[in-house]
């Protein structure tokens, strides 16, 4: 049993801060009304992303913890980038949420494959050696502590401050927000740089540290599960960062079933049945606070100008 | 004449706005001085709430534009009419519902910057609020206040924000008269810090009494500025109404019905009612009423006393925690809106576009929603039928297949008025209908219920905060307050003043 914690406990930590940061990096992009149909695609993207800036950046400087860093900053700032565009170009375009979103997903997966093969020509050229970022068992527990911090530090964003009112504002009602003299789609644009640039560090956590290296389609359906945690966490950071903890014990336990003779089918399959359970239970419950409900604009398409 | 003292500020010069089939605005010119309030006058869908929202940015016009002293606005948005000092009061107040007090003031505070903190404007809220006359608590999230107390935090928010023209459109409908009194001594003290107020409305008292100049509208063109030196009631009204369209008086009364000794079975009957309310405690309290078949009930009490969760309570939306309801002797407590639909009870709600009619169904698909219950529709069957209730009640719409949202606040009602009435067999729960109705068709309309219960048996609860409406239409008056029914009284026996003493006391 203790040799099974002293696995699990820094095993888990990985996929925990991944999950984590996605979800909470997704809930701060859907609290605006914007809906994350991209994530998958996105985070697929990040993970690439990261592979490639890690490789050119050891490269560029020599392989070790700086160039590590940097890449990670360099993704995170990038998938915000992207973000930022994904829900101005959502506000400010007439057209489907859906569309707009399922296009930025596989755009996603489609760069992500160019660049993550990038990387890899790159690596065979220069043979350097990326180093990846590994958890000493006696510094795991801060990762945790440090989840639990972003998830506070998220909450105190979106009720506490001025910017969070706004981003949960255009969520409920953008067209109301709009009469009284607020730029709607930039304020969308705050929320996707802010929410991606918690998906980017999820995206390269993936890369740098959960798995250690690329392959092609690295990240798929990761952002889905992500997005799971979301919702199953109602979009609100706190509850998000517990029951990201049920989500990602469901995932790391995966190779551990197989080895004590559960069909591999089954296996695969438990995070997705452990999601749709998830999210039947968070749709069915009595939600006593508002600060849980969903944003009553997530997904609709916004116009200025409608005669009231 | 000639006023040396008046400075323009603000000029709507030659502006045009058109909507899908309906020419709202039609070339309007008009000229705000500061220091003064300036009421537009108008019917419903004459253009006046399109023309706010023309000031306010919220609207391109198609033609002509906005002059802000001196300097045309090609393109004027809502963000740069706010910074102008131009604030727009709707008459269902702009706040967030699922948001606090603090947090939609805060939203629209451009002096506070993203990184502020939502504790920062607590106070502020507090001290302006007693300012005008009544505490709001910040705290209290929007969904939970009443419909009063949302228009105040529309001013608190307008003053916060130093606003310099006000407009203000139908704000004053429901208000209550203690209430109402200190908003227009409100609107006079801006007045006098150098400010101007734009009071859009119908109510023709309320622009003589309240009004320096007014401007009134007739299906989108001004018909006239006057000055206050030539106010006159009946004078307004004819420019209103123009000079035939106008009924001076309310209709006289109908026979009273003799109810007393026809001893029938109770239509619909609340034994003991109790309902808990969305803040806390309960909303509606120990509540006993009957309604006989032909009656029509008045329910009348001040804005928030109850008359919504009543409403809510009597067509099915809201759940009732002990005590029982019957329709015709039936027990549909806590059976939900389908039950009671189903036993023929119709509702005309204060605000059709949540309880009532899907905005972006058309008007065909609306009435087959609340009428049709057959899997496929007999569109040309129902094509007509609408067409058939848009002439019986002047609905004006460009066909029957147009979006519901995009017709006038009136239109809309009177939309709803002849799909409920045309729905509902056995009894019809009205709440507040005349919020956006003019007088000519409030009248009428009360008529048609009169006749209409007269002649088929069918009962009315009419639930309103007007007193003139509730003795003009009832049988038997019942008076709301606190949530609690504090008195029941048959139409004839009763003195205004008594019902007045109830609804405040």
């Amino acid at each position: 049993m203790i040799e099974l914690l002293d696995w699990l406990i820094p095993t888990l930590a990985s996929a925990y801060v991944v999950y984590t940061l996605t979800a909470i990096g997704s809930t701060v992009i859907e609290r605006s009304g914007i809906l994350n149909l991209a994530i998958d695609g996105l985070f697929v993207l990040s993970s690439s992303l990261a592979y490639a800036y890690a490789i050119y950046l050891s490269i560029l400087l020599q392989p070790g913890v700086l160039a590590t860093a940097l890449s990670l900053l360099l993704t995170a700032v990038t998938t915000a980038l992207l973000y930022s565009i994904y829900t101005a170009l959502n506000t400010v375009l007439p057209v489907s949420q859906g569309a707009v979103g399922l296009s930025f997903m596989f755009i996603g997966y489609g760069l992500g494959a160019v660049v993550g093969n990038l990387g890899r020509v790159l690596f065979s050229l220069f043979r350097v050696r990326i180093e990846y970022i590994s958890v000493t068992q006696n510094s795991v527990v801060f990762t945790y502590l440090l989840m639990v911090l972003a998830a506070v530090l998220v909450y105190l964003v979106l009720y506490k401050l001025k910017l969070g009112v706004l981003i949960r504002a255009v969520g409920e009602d953008p067209r109301l927000v709009s009469q009284i003299g607020i730029n709607v789609a930039y304020v969308r644009f705050l929320s996707g740089l802010l929410g991606g640039v918690l998906i980017g560090i999820g995206g390269a956590l993936f890369t740098l540290w959960r798995v250690g290296g690329w392959s092609q389609g690295q990240g798929l359906s990761h952002g889905w599960l992500a997005y799971a945690v979301s919702i199953a966490g109602w979009r609100y950071p706190p509850v998000i960062a517990l029951v990201s903890v049920f989500f990602s014990l469901a995932y790391v336990l995966l190779p551990y079933l197989q080895s004590v003779g559960l069909p591999i089918e089954i296996s695969i399959a438990t995070p997705y049945v452990v999601s749709i359970v998830a999210m039947v239970f968070v749709s069915i419950t009595h939600r006593r606070s508002v600060a849980l409900l969903d944003p009553k604009s997530l997904g609709k398409t916004f116009f200025r100008e409608e005669q009231a | 004449m000639f006023f040396p003292s008046r400075q323009s500020f603000l000029r709507v010069v030659d502006v045009t706005k058109r909507f899908p089939g309906v020419l709202a605005l039609d070339s309007v010119t008009l000229e705000l001085y500061l220091s003064e309030i300036h009421s537009i006058l108008g019917e419903n869908g004459s253009g006046k709430s399109t023309l706010a929202k023309v000031i306010a940015g919220i609207y391109v016009p198609d033609r002509g534009y906005i002059e802000i002293l001196g300097k045309p606005m090609k393109l004027l948005s809502p963000v740069d009419a706010v910074n102008y000092g131009i604030y727009y009061i709707p008459q269902n107040p702009n706040l967030v519902e699922r948001l606090t007090v603090v947090e939609n003031i805060l939203i629209a505070l451009k002096s506070y910057s993203a990184f502020a903190r939502v504790s920062e404007v607590r106070s502020l809220i507090v001290e302006e609020s007693q300012k005008i006359g009544s505490l709001i608590d910040p705290e209290a999230e929007v969904s939970e206040l009443s419909y009063t107390q949302r228009q105040i935090v529309e001013l608190v928010k307008a003053s916060l924000l130093r606003a310099r023209v006000l407009l203000v459109d139908e704000v004053t409908t429901y208000l209550p008269t203690s209430v109402r009194e200190k908003f227009y001594s409100y609107l006079r003290k801006l007045k006098s810090e150098n400010k101007i107020v734009l009071l859009i409305t119908h109510k023709v008292s309320e622009a003589v009494d309240v009004a320096d100049r007014i401007t009134v509208m007739r299906s989108g063109r001004i018909v006239k500025t006057i000055e206050k030196a030539e106010f006159d009631v009946d004078y307004v009204r004819k420019l209103m109404f123009g000079e035939n369209g106008y009924i001076s008086e309310p209709p006289k009364n109908v026979l009273l019905k003799d109810l007393t000794t026809e001893n029938r079975r109770a239509v619909v009957k609340l034994d003991r009612v109790w309902v808990i309310s969305e803040s806390r405690g309960y909303a509606l309290k120990d509540i006993e009423l009957s309604v006989k078949p032909g009656e029509i009930l008045g329910v009348v009490g001040i804005s928030g006393s109850g008359q919504r969760e009543l409403a809510e309570v009597l067509v099915g939306l809201r759940s009732i925690r002990s005590g029982r309801y019957y329709v015709d002797g039936l027990d549909v407590t806590n059976r939900g809106p389908e039950a009671i639909r189903a036993a023929g009870i119709g509702f005309i709600s204060e605000t059709p576009l949540y309880h009532n009619l899907s905005g972006d169904l058309s008007l065909v698909e609306n009435l087959a929603l609340a009428t049709y219950g057959k899997l496929f529709l007999p569109l040309k069957l129902l094509t007509a039928k609408t067409r058939e209730l848009m002439e019986k009640y002047g609905i004006i719409s460009t066909s029957p297949k147009t979006p519901v949202k995009v017709l006038s606040g009136g239109n809309i009602m009177r939309f709803t008025i002849a799909r409920e009435l045309e729905f509902a067999k056995k009894a019809l729960i009205v709440l507040n209908p005349s919020r956006s109705l003019d007088e000519k068709f409030k009248w009428s309309f009360i008529n048609t219920i009169k006749n209409i219960s007269r002649s088929t048996d069918m009962s009315v609860i009419y639930i309103s905060e007007s007193l003139d409406e509730v003795l003009q239409v009832s049988d038997t008056v019942a008076v709301i307050n606190g949530g609690r029914i504090v008195g029941v009284f048959s139409r004839e026996s009763v003195e205004r003043e008594v019902l007045e003493k109830l609804m405040v006391m």
